[in-house]
């Protein structure tokens, strides 16, 4: 007897472009003390799918068109608001991706963790108090009875994702929805936190829909898998047959661009070497490409460029950036940090560092430093044999056009009131390339090529764009001074799978045709490791292991380099066999 | 992502402008409001054309009179009075008798007259603005007589309609409104203008260099805000010429300040978005980043800003004049003729609701305009 059954279910939104149908009839059960995992990109429906089920579709413009979901005895669809209020927070309660903004800053930790006993009139403050002490400790919080009492800002990421877990878990629900609970977080901290839910899963007997892009997340959790794309769902069944016998070509592609540690794949593949997507009548029809088996085979057949080990673009050596923490207006500096703290390394021409760590390692202050983008405290950047640790604006300015750099966060690395042509071409005018405007754009038109858009987009806004649309116009932003060198902060952090080998792709082979030197920050070892020659770890500032990427992957030398390696999510078949029993 | 086929040639440029002009054009409300301003500007610099009175013209024997529409309407005024001054009555009336033929005059006398007046001499102007004759009422009507007396009775005739009636000292108040609003406009444009510049470009900087630079900055702004603000204007128009010109100055010199916080604030989170540093990465110079990166994105908030301080700066003005440090009477401004109006609120209404509702529609026009003016300037907002 299932604890949620949800049958045919169909969420539209009724836009002014016409009817966007997020949700299209999907049907599945979730069985009582099990974890269903919903995987799919963004725009898959899985989000709005949980969110029809708790009432939370902002209506107009969505609307739930049909279906029903049964959650013991009542359907959460057709149900009066008020018995839905009774059910959501106390019997069905919810985790939400960013753990920065779904709690109160204003609130004490306590406050907040107690409300929902308080306001399900479950318990009295006294009790209430002491349960959500014991629950803190539950979800590995120490010092509980002392740290409840702090507000959210106090406390990192993931541990404030272990308070929201305590909260939504407080009210002994029978069913918990996580909402991509660990995307926004680093795969360590990603690691800790899916281990926690399964221990709580497995403690409480709480049965738990977890929603994420990331298939290996749903490899190391859950019992059951529903694979969704484009408001469908395309294949479901147990973790083990799905893993082992993917069935769907879309199935197939998301498992296959995963970047793994084990794989020598120097081109990625993508969903869409698997998926032929035609249009018929209307209706979009998924097929398998014919021919995708031999595709994925030559594309471990790619060769890697050659790099001259003795031909440096950049030396970096005792690098140091510390900021001071100001007090107020009259008074000195209060502390210092010490964000890098001492670092060397070099990077041969057409070759790629890898940069991996945690959050607040300082990798990110290193390529924003070896930039000039923060002044460097002490240490020397050597460019192709220039000093240029320290250079001021305009002694840079010549240097800018040879080094660049690519953010993470696609969605506000484009300013949203510039045309895409406007973007493209203001660098160049600033630098003098291209003699006239009609002369930039068509360079910007050819800059689009190369990175897979069409150019017919130039006179469009980004908001118009997909996340990963957007990065590739911020890679031909940054190309289009014909840099030599890129600094790619967590390029591809933000992004889901599917998209992240898109991207990754793009990066390589733009690396072979133009002979570029990459610097790749990441916190995520697999992906360092597919991208780059030499890897540097970073803890706290200072590098504690660096070296040939493989290598540093097959013999680990510091344990926080193998805790790096460990917080990966395996996905393999024997893996999954063995945790499933 | 790649599924469209690359096409070589892009189509025609579009900039944040050009598209905003577009926008703005097919928002109806927003096109609405800017006819409203334009007629309204429009009217206030041909007042002096279009003005039925003069805006200091007086006519005690016509105080506070009601809105009257009627041409026909006719009052008979008597009074003695030397040659002089009928003479110099009679040409500030010029108008005032204008468009009446002396045969219109007489037949509508006829009703006024009875046997008492026969024999009286008069001076009347006729329309065609002759100058004072002189005449003799007489049974059979007007006899005109020579203008050669040193004595003579005077005969107002008021026959043009006030529009919105006139006020206390009977002076028409759909003049002053049209002279008024040459003052109040001038004063919402001109010290809007220098406190958004002002205030935008101030903001912008501290915002954007921060650090030390902003404190100083906005330690100044805090000095400026401590300062009373009479004391302030006061001030300032002391040092410089008392004019209507520095007045839209020093009101714009006091109002910059919110302003400039504004800016600020929204520049302190745009400078954490990548963008911007992107821009410096790219190399782009500073003042280049400020003004297409940052400036551009702040726009929403400092238009709202704008057509709040509109009317703030329009009140500050009357204050001002109510001190003596403003416009001067009989010159009018918007903001004076509420003042005024407002006192007497009870017994002659009128002077109160007209210039209120034209300050309130102006007001209605600009938030339409502004807000228009912000969607159109979000590009975020589809271009359907």
């Amino acid at each position: 007897m299932a604890i949620l059954e949800v049958e045919n279910l169909k969420t539209w939104f009724h836009t002014r472009d016409g009817v966007v149908k997020a949700v299209d009839g999907i049907s599945f059960d979730l069985a009582p003390g099990k974890i269903l995992g919903i995987v799919g990109e963004s725009g898959s429906g899985k989000s709005v799918t949980v969110h029809s089920l708790m009432g939370l579709v902002p209506q107009p413009p969505g609307r739930i068109e049909d279906g029903s979901a049964h959650f013991d005895g009542s359907d959460l669809i057709r149900c009066a608001p008020r018995e839905l209020r009774a059910i959501r927070g106390k019997r069905i309660a919810m985790i939400f991706q960013d753990p920065m903004t779904s709690l109160n800053p204003y609130l004490r930790i306590s406050e907040q963790l107690i409300e929902p006993l308080l306001i399900h009139g479950l318990a009295e403050r006294e009790q209430a108090l002491k349960k959500a002490i014991a629950m803190l400790e539950k979800v590995g919080i120490r010092d509980a009875a002392e740290r409840i009492h702090s507000y959210p800002h106090e406390f990192s990421g993931g541990m404030r994702q272990r308070v929201m877990i305590a909260m939504a878990l407080i009210t002994d629900p029978e069913m918990l929805i996580a909402d991509e609970p660990t995307t926004a977080l680093d795969v360590t901290v990603q690691a800790q936190i899916l281990r926690l839910l399964k221990e709580l899963q497995a403690d409480l007997g709480v049965s738990v829909i977890f929603i994420t892009h990331d298939l290996g997340v749903i490899a190391e959790l859950a019992d059951r898998v529903v694979v969704m794309y484009r408001g469908h769902i395309v294949e479901q069944g147990d973790v083990l047959s799905i893993f082992d016998h993917p069935q769907h070509p879309y199935t197939k592609g998301l498992l296959a661009c995963r970047p793994r540690l084990e794989s020598t794949f120097k081109v990625l593949p993508t969903v869409s070497d698997y998926l032929d997507e035609m249009e018929v009548g209307g209706q979009v029809e998924l097929s398998e490409k014919p021919d995708a088996a031999a595709h994925i085979e030559s594309l471990q057949q790619v060769a890697d460029s050659e790099i001259d080990e003795n031909d440096m673009l950049l030396e970096v050596s005792g690098l140091q950036v510390h900021f001071s923490e100001r007090a107020g207006f009259f008074s000195g500096p209060k502390g210092l940090v010490k964000a890098v703290d001492g670092i060397s390394f070099t990077v041969p021409r057409g070759s790629t560092l890898g940069l991996v760590g945690e959050s607040g390692c300082g990798k990110t202050t290193t390529g924003r430093a070896i930039l000039n983008l923060v002044a460097p405290t002490e240490g020397s950047v050597q460019f192709d044999g220039q000093e240029i640790a320290g250079f001021d604006a305009a002694a840079m300015l010549p240097l800018r056009k040879r080094m660049q750099i690519i953010f993470q966060d696609p969605y506000s690395s484009l300013n949203p009131r510039l045309t895409i042509e406007q973007a493209l071409t203001e660098p160049m005018a600033v630098h003098g390339i291209g003699r006239h405007h009609a002369e930039r754009r068509d360079r910007a038109a050819a800059l689009l090529d190369e990175v897979g858009l069409d150019a017919r987009i130039l006179r469009r806004y980004p908001h118009e764009f997909s996340g990963g649309q957007r990065q590739r116009i911020c890679v031909a932003r940054a190309l289009s001074l014909e840099p030599e060198f890129i600094v790619c902060d967590e390029a591809v952090s933000a992004m889901d799978v599917s998209v992240q080998a898109q991207v990754l792709n793009l990066l390589k082979e733009l690396q072979l045709r133009r002979n570029l030197t990459y610097i790749f920050i990441s916190h995520d070892l697999s992906v360092v490791k597919f991208m780059a020659d030499t890897m540097a770890v970073m803890e706290g500032g200072r590098i504690i292991e660096q070296g040939n990427a493989e290598e540093i992957y097959a013999n680990p030398s510091e344990a926080y380099t193998r805790r790096l390696i460990d917080a990966i999510p395996r996905d393999s078949v024997s893996f999954i066999r063995e945790r499933v029993g | 992502m790649n599924d469209l086929p690359s096409q070589g040639r892009a189509e025609s440029t579009s900039s944040l402008w050009r598209d905003a002009w577009i926008r703005l054009r097919r928002n109806r409300l927003a096109v609405f409001g800017a006819c409203i301003l334009v007629l309204m500007g429009g009217l206030s610099i041909i007042a002096p054309w279009i003005a039925p009175y003069g805006y200091e013209t007086q006519n005690l024997e016509l105080k506070a009179v009601p809105p009257q529409l009627s041409w026909n309407t006719m009052q008979a005024v008597y009074g003695r009075c030397t040659l002089e001054q009928a003479r110099t009555n009679a040409e500030q009336l010029g108008g005032a008798l204008g468009k009446i033929k002396n045969t219109q005059v007489a037949a509508k006398l006829h009703g006024t007259i009875d046997e008492r007046d026969y024999g009286e001499t008069m001076w009347v102007s006729d329309w065609q603005g002759a100058g004072p004759k002189r005449i003799e009422i007489s049974p059979d009507g007007f006899t005109p007589l020579d203008d050669a007396g040193d004595e003579a009775t005077f005969l107002y005739l008021h026959s043009r309609a006030h529009w919105l009636g006139t006020d206390e000292l009977g002076r028409d108040l759909f003049t002053r409104l049209l002279y008024g609003g040459r003052v109040s406009l001038m004063v919402g444009l001109c010290a809007t203008s220098v406190s958004l510049t002002i205030g935008v470009l101030f903001g912008a900087v501290a915002g954007y260099f921060g650090g030390r630079t902003d404190d100083l900055m906005m330690r100044f702004v805090d000095v400026l805000y401590a300062l009373p603000f009479t004391i302030f204007v006061i001030l300032l128009t002391v040092i410089f010429e008392r004019n209507i010109w520095n007045l839209f100055l020093a009101i714009g010199a006091v109002e910059w300040l919110t302003m400039s916080r504004i800016v600020r604030g929204q520049v302190l989170s745009l400078r954490q978005q990548e963008f911007i540093e992107a821009a410096i990465a790219l190399g782009l110079p500073r003042w280049r980043i400020i003004w297409r990166h940052i400036i551009p994105n702040c726009l929403g908030p400092v238009i709202v800003y704008t057509t709040l301080t509109i009317p703030v700066v329009m009140l500050l003005e009357a204050f001002l004049s109510f001190l003596g440090l403003g416009v001067q009477p009989p010159m009018s401004s918007w903001g004076l003729l509420i003042r005024d109006g407002s006192k007497v609120l009870e017994e002659f209404p009128w002077l109160m609701i007209f210039p209120g509702s034209v300050l309130a529609v102006t007001l209605f026009s600009l938030n339409f305009l502004g807000d228009g003016l912000r969607d159109a300037l979000d590009v975020r907002i589809s271009k359907d």
